[in-house]
C-alpha cells in the first residue's frame, strides 16, 4: 500500500461515518502482503486464514489506540507477525509436551497442507528457512519473498537497515550451506 | 563441488491459495466486524436498560434513606427541647418537691441490700463497728 493510500484510510478510519468502510478498505489493500507475510512464517494455509483473520480484528479492536505515529500499513505488518509469532508459541508448547521440534510440526502441517504443492527441492528449501533462526527467518522472508525494502521492514521491526542487511546475508548464507549439505 | 545458490527469484507456486480466497476473507472479516459491532452495541443497550430499570428503585431507596434520618433526627431534637435535664442539674436536693409517700424505714429497707443483710449479725462485723 502505497503513502497516500495509507494516509487517506487513515484519515476516514478517525471518523465514525467513514471508519467502517474504511476499514474495509484497508482489509481489501493489505489482505495479499499479510497473508504472505503470515503464510511464509507458519507456512499451512489454515494457520495463516486464522492469524490473518486474528490480525484484522485486533487492527479493528484496537484502531484508537493507532497514534499515528507509523503509517497503519507497518502497524499491521506487526500485528501480524505478533499473531504470527503468538500461533507459534502455542504449537511450541504442544509440541514440548509431545516432545517433537516445532519446526518438525510446521513442516509436516506443510507437506499435508493441500494447498501446498512444492517439489522435493522447495521442501527442503522451506526446512532450510526454518532451520533459522526466528529475526533471520523473519528478514529473509520479508526480503527474498515479499520483496520489501530494506527500509520498509526497518520500519517494521525497529532495526537498522545495516543490521537489516547483515541479517539477511547471514540468513541466504545459512540457507546455501545447508541446501548444499542437502542435495549435493 | 556442487554448491546450491539461492535463486534470485523465488518459485511463486508452490504455496497455493482456494479459489476467490481474498474475497471471502474480506466478506468473512466484515461480518465478523458487523457482528462484534452488533453485540457492542447490544451490551451497551442492556447496560443503558439496566441503569434505567434501577433508576426508581435507587431514587425510592434514597427517599427512604432521607425519611428515615429525618424523622430520628426530628425525634432527637424533639426529646432535647422537652426533656428538663438542666433544670435538674441545678435543682438543690431540698428544692426537689417530696412527692414519695415512703416513710423513713421503707426507704431504709430499700436502700440496704438484701442479701447483705446478713453480714451485720457477724461479731466481727458488729465489733468493728462497736469500736469505731
Amino acid at each position: 500500500m502505497d503513502a497516500q493510500t495509507d494516509k487517506i484510510i487513515t484519515e476516514l478510519l478517525r471518523k465514525p461515518e467513514t471508519k467502517r468502510q474504511a476499514f474495509n478498505l484497508l482489509v481489501k489493500e493489505m489482505s495479499e502482503s499479510l497473508y504472505w507475510q503470515i503464510r511464509k512464517l507458519v507456512l499451512s494455509h489454515e494457520s495463516a486464514n486464522d492469524v490473518l483473520q486474528n490480525t484484522f480484528m485486533k487492527t479493528w479492536e484496537h484502531l484508537d489506540q493507532f497514534k499515528g505515529d507509523a503509517k497503519i500499513s507497518t502497524w499491521m505488518h506487526r500485528i501480524a507477525i505478533n499473531e504470527s509469532y503468538a500461533l507459534l508459541q502455542r504449537e511450541r508448547m504442544t509440541a514440548m509436551s509431545d516432545f517433537e521440534d516445532l519446526e518438525d510440526i510446521c513442516l509436516q502441517r506443510m507437506h499435508s497442507d493441500p494447498y501446498f504443492d512444492g517439489d522435493e527441492v522447495e521442501s527442503k528449501l522451506q526446512a532450510a528457512i526454518m532451520s533459522l533462526p526466528e529475526k533471520q527467518r523473519l528478514v529473509f522472508n520479508m526480503k527474498y519473498y515479499q520483496e520489501m525494502k530494506y527500509e520498509e521492514i526497518s520500519e517494521i521491526l525497529g532495526t537498522s537497515v545495516g543490521a537489516l542487511k547483515a541479517s539477511y546475508h547471514h540468513a541466504v548464507k545459512k540457507v546455501e550451506a545447508y541446501m548444499t549439505a542437502e542435495l549435493y | 563441488m556442487n554448491t546450491y545458490h539461492l535463486p534470485e527469484n523465488p518459485r511463486s507456486d508452490a504455496f497455493k491459495l482456494p479459489e476467490n480466497y481474498f474475497q471471502q476473507l474480506e466478506a468473512n472479516v466484515m461480518e465478523k466486524v458487523d457482528n462484534l459491532e452488533k453485540t457492542k452495541q447490544e451490551t451497551a443497550s442492556l447496560q443503558v436498560d439496566f441503569w434505567t430499570k434501577l433508576k426508581p428503585y435507587m431514587y425510592a431507596a434514597a427517599m427512604f434513606v432521607l425519611l428515615f434520618v429525618g424523622i430520628r433526627g426530628g425525634i432527637h431534637l424533639s426529646n432535647r427541647e422537652t426533656l428538663p435535664i438542666a433544670q435538674d442539674l441545678l435543682e438543690t436536693p431540698e428544692d426537689l418537691p417530696i412527692e414519695s409517700a415512703y416513710t423513713a424505714e421503707e426507704y431504709l429497707m430499700g436502700a440496704v441490700n438484701a442479701s447483705t443483710m446478713l453480714y451485720y449479725l457477724y461479731e466481727d462485723v458488729i465489733t468493728e463497728h462497736d469500736n469505731q
